[in-house]
C-alpha cells in the first residue's frame, strides 16, 4: 500500500483484486488498523502455536494432559532390614475435547457499490473514507470472534465447561468439559456472600486453606471475582466496610464517602491484610444478537460468560492455551479455487486463530461481487483445571 | 472416559472394524451446478441423531430451523414383512438389492409410528425396544432385516411396504417427530460415537452440518418416503423429487 499518496480506489479495491495472495495479510499487517475490543480471552488464555489435526472422523482434536497436585508426607521411621509401605504412584490426568468453527461475514455488495465508490472517490479526491468506514466494519468482524472467545474463556474460567449456542433456546452446538475436579467445586462457607454480615474473607481464607491442605499446591493463587459481585456483594459487605473504616482509622485517612468506602481502600486493605491470595476482579461482557427471524434479531443483548455467582481461587499465571484447527473454508480456497471464478485473500488474525477472508466472484451476471468473511476454527481450552476451585457464592454449607 | 483414553499393557484385545470408505451413491439429479454445496447459513445440531452404527444419505430431508438451529432427520422405516394385530414381531428392511446399506437404522428408544397419511396426521406410536440384524425368507427371496420384538397391536396392523417414521411421543393419537421437511441434507455421514447426553461430552458427540434448501433427487434412490411426504414433491417430473 502506498501511504504517501493520497489513497486511491484501486489500492482499496487491490484487498480483493490483488494477484498476491498475502495482499490482505500484509495490508492489516502494515496497516495495524485493527484493535482487541474484548481482550479478556487473550489476558488468561496463550494461543497455541500448534495446530490442532482433523480426524478423519470429522473431530479437530486436542487432548490436554494434566497432573494432578497430591500433599507428599514425610518417610517413616522403620527397622533397617524391613519393607517399605509403597505409596500410590500418581498417574497423570488426561482429557480430549474438541473445537468448533465459528464465523461471521459481512453482507456481500455488487458492482453498484464499486460504482458508489468510484464516484465518492471523485468526489473527495481520495479513497480514505471509504478504506476507512471499510475498517470499521472488519474491526467489527474481529470484535465478533474476539468476544466469542472472550465470552467461552469466562465460561471455561467459572464453570469449567463452555456450553455454546447461539440463542437462549437454541440448540447447544458446542460443548467442552475441562473436568474440574468435582472436590474443588465448593459450596460458599458458613453463609451466604450475600449475606450482609457474612464474613466473607474469612470464608475465602478457609476455602483456600482447604484446598492447600487438600494439594499441597504451593503455587501464586489468585481470586477471580467478577465486577458485579466485587461491587454488589463485597462493596456492600457490612463487615468488610467496617473493617475498611477501623483499618484506616488508624492510619488517620478518610473512611467515609457518600457514606461507603472506596474500591481502592478495599483493595488496599486486601493487600495489607494477606489474608488471602490476591484479588483480582473479573472485567468481562459481550454482545448477543439471537438468530431470530434467520439470524436479524431486533434486540442486542448484554451477555456474560462468567458465572455471576461463582468465585474462583486459581492460578496466578495464564490459565490455558486458545487451540486453533484448520479453517477449512481457507484450505478449500486456497487449494481448489479456481482464479477466473473466484479470487479471494485470505488474512490470518491473532496467530491464526481466525482469518478474514475476502473474495471476489462474478455471479452477478459476469459482475463482479464482494464478499468478506471471517472464518474460524478454535476454542480456548484449560490447562491448569486441577488447581482451580470455584465457589458457589450463593449456597452456604 | 477411561474407555476412551485407556493405555493398556499385557492385556491383549482383538475385533475387527470394517467399512466402505469413499464411493457415493448417484442419488442428486445432477443439473451441471453446484446445488449440493449452496450450503444455508450456520448450520445447526442433529437433534435426532443416531448412535454408533447409524447412516444418513445425500438426499435425507431435514427440519431445520433457522431461529434455534436445530435440525431433525426424518428417518423412514419400511416394513419388511407384514404384521397383523396379533404379530409380535416387527421387522424392518435393511434395503433390498442395490438399496442394502441405504437405510436408516433403528434404533431400541425410537418411537416409532406408521406415517399418517398427511404430516399433521395422527396414529398409534410404541416405544421400540432392541434391533436385532437378521435375515429373514420373504416372497421367496432371502432379505435382511432388523427385528424387533413389539406387543401385539402396538402399532396396528401393518402392510409390507409400509413406511414407519418417529413419532414425538408414545401412546395413541400421536403426532410425526419431522412436520415441516424444508431441507436436504447433502453429506453421506456415518455416526461413529453415541449420542450425547445432556452437556456431557464424554458421554457422547453433538452432530453439526448445514442441509440445503434446495435439492433435485431421484425418488427412488433416496430413502423410502411416506405418502404424506411424496405429496410435497415439487418437481413435475415423474421420478424426481425436490421441495
Amino acid at each position: 500500500m502506498n501511504t504517501e499518496n493520497p489513497l486511491k480506489l484501486d489500492d482499496f479495491l487491490a484487498i480483493w483484486k490483488s494477484d498476491n495472495n498475502r495482499y490482505l495479510q500484509e495490508f492489516f499487517d502494515a496497516s495495524a488498523f485493527l484493535d482487541t475490543k474484548y481482550g479478556f480471552c487473550y489476558e488468561n488464555f496463550v494461543p497455541d502455536n500448534a495446530l490442532t489435526p482433523l480426524g478423519p472422523d470429522g473431530v479437530t482434536t486436542f487432548a490436554s494432559a494434566q497432573r494432578r497436585l497430591s500433599p507428599d508426607a514425610m518417610a517413616k521411621y522403620k527397622a533397617a532390614m524391613a519393607k517399605n509401605i509403597g505409596r500410590d504412584v500418581e498417574g497423570f490426568m488426561a482429557y480430549t475435547g474438541s473445537i468448533m468453527p465459528f464465523g461471521d461475514a459481512l453482507t456481500p455488495v455488487d458492482v453498484l457499490a464499486q460504482t458508489q465508490w468510484e464516484e465518492t472517490e471523485q468526489l473527495l479526491g481520495n479513497a480514505s473514507s471509504i478504506m476507512s468506514t471499510w475498517m470499521t466494519n472488519v474491526q467489527n468482524l474481529v470484535n465478533s470472534a474476539d468476544s466469542l472467545f472472550s465470552n467461552q474463556a469466562a465460561q471455561l474460567m467459572s464453570t469449567g465447561k463452555i456450553v455454546g449456542k447461539n440463542s437462549e433456546d437454541g440448540a447447544v452446538m458446542y460443548v467442552q468439559d475441562a473436568l474440574i475436579p468435582e472436590e474443588n467445586k465448593v459450596t460458599a462457607g458458613a453463609k451466604a456472600w450475600t449475606d450482609a454480615d457474612c464474613d466473607i474473607l474469612d470464608q475465602m481464607r478457609i476455602i483456600e486453606d482447604a484446598y492447600r491442605e487438600r494439594s499441597g499446591d504451593d503455587q501464586d493463587l489468585n481470586w477471580r471475582i467478577p465486577l458485579a459481585m466485587w461491587r454488589n456483594v463485597f462493596l456492600k459487605n457490612t463487615g468488610l466496610i467496617a473493617k475498611v473504616k477501623e483499618w484506616r482509622t488508624i492510619q488517620e485517612l478518610p473512611t467515609s464517602s457518600g457514606g461507603t468506602v472506596l474500591e481502592a481502600w478495599v483493595v488496599a486493605y486486601l493487600n495489607s491484610l494477606g489474608l488471602t491470595s490476591p484479588i483480582r476482579i473479573v472485567h468481562e461482557g459481550e454482545v448477543k444478537q439471537d438468530p431470530i427471524n434467520g439470524g436479524f434479531s431486533d434486540t442486542r443483548r448484554n451477555v456474560k460468560g462468567w458465572n455471576p455467582d461463582a468465585a474462583v481461587l486459581m492460578p496466578a499465571g495464564t490459565s490455558g492455551l486458545i487451540k486453533k484447527g484448520v479453517i477449512q473454508k481457507a484450505k478449500l480456497f486456497s487449494r481448489f479455487s479456481n482464479e477466473s471464478a473466484i479470487k479471494y485473500n485470505i488474512a490470518y488474525i491473532r496467530g491464526g486463530l481466525y482469518a478474514v477472508i475476502t473474495s471476489v466472484t462474478h455471479d452477478a451476471n459476469g459482475l463482479p461481487v464482494y464478499h468478506v468473511d471471517l472464518e474460524g476454527n478454535s476454542a480456548p481450552a484449560l490447562t491448569c483445571a486441577p488447581y482451580m476451585t470455584i465457589v458457589d457464592t450463593k449456597t452456604a454449607d | 472416559m477411561s474407555e476412551l483414553l485407556g493405555v493398556n499393557v499385557g492385556v491383549s484385545q482383538n475385533l475387527g472394524k470394517v467399512a466402505k470408505i469413499g464411493g457415493k451413491r448417484y442419488v442428486r439429479v445432477d443439473m451441471g451446478d453446484a446445488d449440493h454445496l449452496k450450503f444455508v447459513p450456520l448450520g445447526g445440531r442433529l437433534m435426532n441423531s443416531f448412535g454408533v452404527g447409524g447412516k444418513m444419505f445425500e438426499g435425507d430431508l431435514i427440519e431445520f430451523d433457522a431461529e434455534k438451529q436445530t435440525l431433525k432427520l426424518l428417518k423412514t422405516f419400511e416394513v419388511a414383512k407384514a404384521v397383523s394385530a396379533t404379530d409380535t414381531e416387527l421387522y424392518i428392511s435393511q434395503g433390498e438389492g442395490a438399496d442394502y446399506g441405504y437405510r436408516h437404522l433403528p434404533e431400541a428408544g425410537n418411537i416409532l409410528m406408521k406415517a399418517p397419511t398427511s404430516l399433521t396426521g395422527k396414529g398409534t406410536a410404541a416405544l421400540m425396544g432392541v434391533f436385532v440384524p437378521t435375515e429373514i425368507t420373504e416372497g421367496g427371496k432371502k432379505i435382511k432385516v432388523w427385528k424387533a420384538d413389539i406387543t401385539a397391536d402396538a402399532l396396528g396392523a401393518l402392510a409390507k411396504g409400509d413406511v414407519l417414521v418417529e413419532a414425538v411421543e408414545a401412546g395413541a393419537s400421536k403426532g410425526m417427530y419431522v412436520t415441516n421437511p424444508n431441507t436436504f441434507n447433502p453429506i453421506e455421514c456415518v455416526f461413529t460415537n453415541p449420542v450425547m447426553q445432556g452437556e456431557d461430552p464424554y458421554t457422547g458427540a453433538i452432530v453439526t452440518f448445514a442441509p440445503i434448501a434446495e435439492g433435485l433427487y431421484y425418488k427412488k434412490r433416496m430413502c423410502p418416503l411416506p405418502a404424506c411426504v411424496s405429496a410435497l414433491n415439487k418437481s413435475r417430473i415423474t421420478a424426481y423429487f425436490s421441495l
